[in-house]
């Protein structure tokens, strides 16, 4: 379970997110959003999703974890001044995420804040400001 | 100049004596002219989405859903889903966070989607839905005609294979839906009413109403679904996805 995030799959209705996104992100957990520090293994810029491979380490065990956070297609984000070299091998970070419902290492991005304090939303289709005149 | 309107009535003549039926096509094709979708528009947060009445009121699905729909939405497996799988459907690809290039010719209407990079043919030239089922498609047949400046489109001939929505909902081979297209607010807005009708799984018609964002400074961008799909088993790693086993395999 190294490279990936496994999935439970319970799907229910969620109109909101029906037509914006490859898939349903009912495996996410919505409603807790939780934060989780690391260095970038690899940011994989490609379609239908973003990838951050976050290697974590564990406080307690010393263990690293890797974790796969799923963010946006490479088309949303270029038009959200993203690059992809926004994020580099070996960089510190801090993101905000919904974890998976499984507790797998997985989740889909919200934020990411870098080393030096710069804070980059990641737009993601659960972190919608409904508000904002836009496409999504 | 009289000329030329008395050259216009003789082939309009022409054109229905030969074939009654015709007409519309003829008609169609001048009033192309009225109006021009042509641009890249992106579907606003403004947009009517989910399955809703005639008043664009919210729907529940026990409103709207025979007992085929409300099975076929309570046992959904995301491995099942087309759009999973990168295949495309119609109307779900209208309403995607990715813009579409509308471009017109005579008798034609092309929709570019960046959406899977797929693209829709809407014929405008009077011709018919081809036989339904000879000839079935992820995104049906699309044909139209202009009422006023409104493209009105009807869609038929759907493959019964891709899904109105992630809630495991197909777009069966019974599936028609209407859509009218029509520019307000100076040009900058399209405005996209849908009426959605399936008497497979459905018990009444549903609507949406999308509105558009001219977004000419911008441009289609690629989108291969397939480069990093981890909704798949197999994807271009050569890594398992994000599904198990279980899901991809037939019960």
């Amino acid at each position: 379970m190294k490279y990936f995030c496994k999935c439970i799959l319970f799907f229910t209705i969620c109109l909101p997110l029906t037509g914006i996104a490859h898939h349903s992100f009912e495996m996410f957990d919505r409603g807790n959003p939780i934060n989780i520090s690391g260095e970038v293994r690899e940011f994989q810029w490609v379609n239908p999703h973003t990838w951050i491979q976050l290697l974590v380490t564990d406080e307690q065990t010393g263990e690293v974890i890797e974790w796969s956070i799923e963010g946006r297609s490479p088309n949303v984000l270029v038009r959200r001044d993203w690059t992809r070299n926004r994020l580099l091998p070996g960089e510190k970070v801090t993101l905000t995420i919904y974890p998976l419902r499984n507790g797998d290492p997985g989740g889909a991005i919200i934020t990411v804040e870098k080393a030096d304090g710069t804070i980059i939303n990641a737009d993601t289709p659960t972190a919608v400001d409904t508000a904002e005149e836009g496409p999504r | 100049m009289k000329t030329r309107l008395f050259k216009k009535a003789l082939v309009m003549m022409i054109v229905m004596m030969a074939n009654p039926g015709g007409y519309s096509a003829f008609a169609a094709s001048e009033s192309e002219n009225l109006s021009d979708l042509t641009g890249l528009w992106v579907v606003s947060n403004r947009s009517l989405r989910g399955n809703r009445d005639e008043d664009f009121n919210l729907l529940e699905p026990g409103d709207y859903l025979n007992d085929s729909g409300l099975a076929a939405i309570s046992s959904v497996r995301p491995a099942y889903d087309p759009s999973a799988m990168c295949l495309p459907s119609i109307p779900r690809h209208l309403g995607g966070p990715y813009p579409i290039e509308i471009i017109q010719n005579e008798g034609r209407v092309a929709q570019l989607f960046e959406y899977d990079n797929v693209f829709r043919i809407i014929y405008t030239d009077g011709r018919e839905h081809p036989d339904p089922i000879e000839d079935q498609r992820f995104m049906g047949h699309a044909t139209a005609f202009w009422e006023e400046d409104t493209l009105v489109v009807d869609t038929q001939n759907f493959n019964g294979k891709a899904w109105l929505a992630a809630n495991g909902l197909p777009v069966s081979q019974k599936a028609h839906l209407t859509e009218w297209y029509s520019l307000i607010e100076d040009g900058v807005t399209l405005q996209l009413i849908m009426k959605y009708e399936d008497e497979e799984y459905f018990t009444r018609p549903i609507w949406r109403k999308y509105y558009f964002n001219l977004k000419n400074e911008w441009g289609i961008r690629e989108y291969f679904c397939a480069e990093g799909n981890r909704d798949n088993v197999f994807n271009q790693q050569g890594l398992p996805g994000s599904l198990r086993e279980e899901d991809i395999l037939a019960e």
